[in-house]
């Protein structure tokens, strides 16, 4: 039960115990992390604005086990390029909000992850693997660089009731600068921080007029 | 020879020796009924609040302790052995009565009127249907920087910085003390008083109305704004 107790661990006390070397899981810890899983998005959807996207399981198992190689691969140093392509690899479904929604209730740690990984290494394959995901999953990876790529799947999440408000959310949460000064962006922000913008974020009025 | 004079009182006239307490060197003693006084001189003017005392009888006493009656110059008994006191000590004063029906400290309506001071929101105090509506969709910043406390008849407080857009009657906040926006004591100075006496520990806030009624709110009882809060108190009132 290596991803069931994982993902237990890193949802409660954020020290997770991992395998030696990456290797598949049993169906039965497969099916009790979606079981684990399918309680956490409940519990979390209530924090969402407006009415959460429903529970994508594939979406979600896919993001934790992905979440679990990468700790093993920012520990493992000397696991190659063939290692990380083989236990990262891209969501095999449609990326819809259900899916994005599902996958953040994991990938929300990667960011923390990415940044520990550069600076162990800023040029190694994990990292460049995180990056290129970073641009699929832009609600997980606010705070995280951006790249043109990311249009795409930003518009699905600006697309939807309640994953439009809580990326905004997220950009104000982590002063996300160079989001928040995007002009598709900047009005949005600036709706959410109203006329307090000046004692909620600062700065936000100076870069973006910059900007 | 004469040493003092002895006066002889009803002990129902006890309360007229009041008036004799500033008699230097009386003495007084109660026996079967009588109340002795002893201690003035045996010649001369009795002072007046002596004299005035409802005497029984009046004696003088010769060294041998024989009492002679005024103007006698046989004894006609002698003088018994009591248990004497200084005048002070056998009449301690006491508190009088008081003659009119007590009072009571005067009562002081707190009164609220329009004011011209423009003080800053500090709270909010609007209901949970609105609240919920609003946090249903609020920016997470709006949210977090507040805290709520909700009461059984569906109304909620919220106190913090930016205070939300919505319906409500807003306070400002002076001494612990939730006085409606435009509004201020007729005294300003109660706000002081106020707080000392009705929330001493400084453990809650005092929540005014314009009609000067006010309810007492425990700090411990506002708990920190978030979405899940809102939406979990919200199904606690429906499950009523």
């Amino acid at each position: 039960m290596l991803l069931t107790a994982f993902l237990h661990d890193i949802l409660t006390t954020g020290a997770v115990t991992l395998a030696g070397q990456p290797s598949p899981f049993e169906p039965t810890d497969l099916h009790a992390a979606e079981a684990s899983l399918r309680a956490y998005h409940a519990e979390d959807a209530l924090e969402l604005p407006q009415v959460a996207p429903a529970f994508d399981a594939p979406a979600a198992l896919w993001a934790t086990q992905f979440l679990y190689h990468t700790v093993q691969l920012a520990l493992l140093r000397e696991l190659d390029e063939r290692v990380i392509g083989q236990c990262l690899k891209d969501f095999a479904g449609e990326i819809t909000p259900e899916a994005i929604y599902s996958a953040d209730l994991t990938f929300r740690y990667l960011p923390d992850l990415l940044r520990l990984a550069k600076g162990l290494a800023p040029g190694d394959a994990l990292v460049t693997r995180l990056l290129a995901v970073a641009q699929q999953w832009p609600l997980s990876f606010v705070g995280t660089a951006l790249d043109a790529t990311e249009a795409e799947a930003e518009a699905v999440v600006l697309a939807h009731p309640a994953l439009r408000p809580a990326y905004i959310d997220r950009i104000i949460q982590m002063k996300d600068r160079a989001r928040a000064g995007q002009p598709h962006l900047a009005p949005l922000v600036q709706a959410a921080l109203g006329g307090h913008a000046a004692t909620l974020w600062p700065d936000f009025a100076a870069f973006t007029i910059l900007a | 020879m004469m040493t003092e004079r002895v006066l002889v009182l009803a002990a129902s006239d006890r309360e007229a020796l009041g008036g004799v307490r500033a008699v230097p060197g009386l003495q007084a003693a109660e026996a079967a009924g009588e109340v002795w006084l002893r201690g003035l001189p045996a010649a001369g003017e009795l002072p007046l609040a002596v004299r005035a005392l409802p005497a029984a009888a009046a004696y003088t006493l010769d060294g041998q302790g024989r009492l002679f009656p005024a103007g006698s110059r046989t004894p006609t008994a002698q003088l018994p052995a009591l248990s004497w006191q200084p005048i002070r000590a056998f009449m301690p004063l006491e508190l009088p009565t008081a003659a009119l029906p007590a009072q009571g400290a005067p009562r002081y309506r707190v009164r609220l009127v329009p004011s011209d001071r423009a003080e800053g929101g500090a709270a909010l105090l609007t209901t949970l249907a609105v609240w919920r509506e609003y946090a249903e969709t609020a920016p997470a910043i709006r949210l977090e920087s507040l805290r709520f406390a909700v009461a059984a008849d569906q109304r909620v407080l919220l106190l913090g910085t930016p205070l939300p857009p919505i319906p409500g009657q807003e306070h400002w906040l002076r001494e612990g003390l939730l006085l409606p926006a435009g509004f201020d004591f007729e005294a300003p100075l109660l706000a002081l008083l106020l707080a000392r006496q009705l929330n001493a520990n400084a453990d809650a806030l005092l929540l005014f109305a314009a009609d000067g009624s006010w309810e007492r709110i425990s700090k411990a009882d506002l708990v920190p704004v978030t979405r899940s809060a809102v939406r979990l108190t919200m199904e606690g009132f429906r499950d009523e």
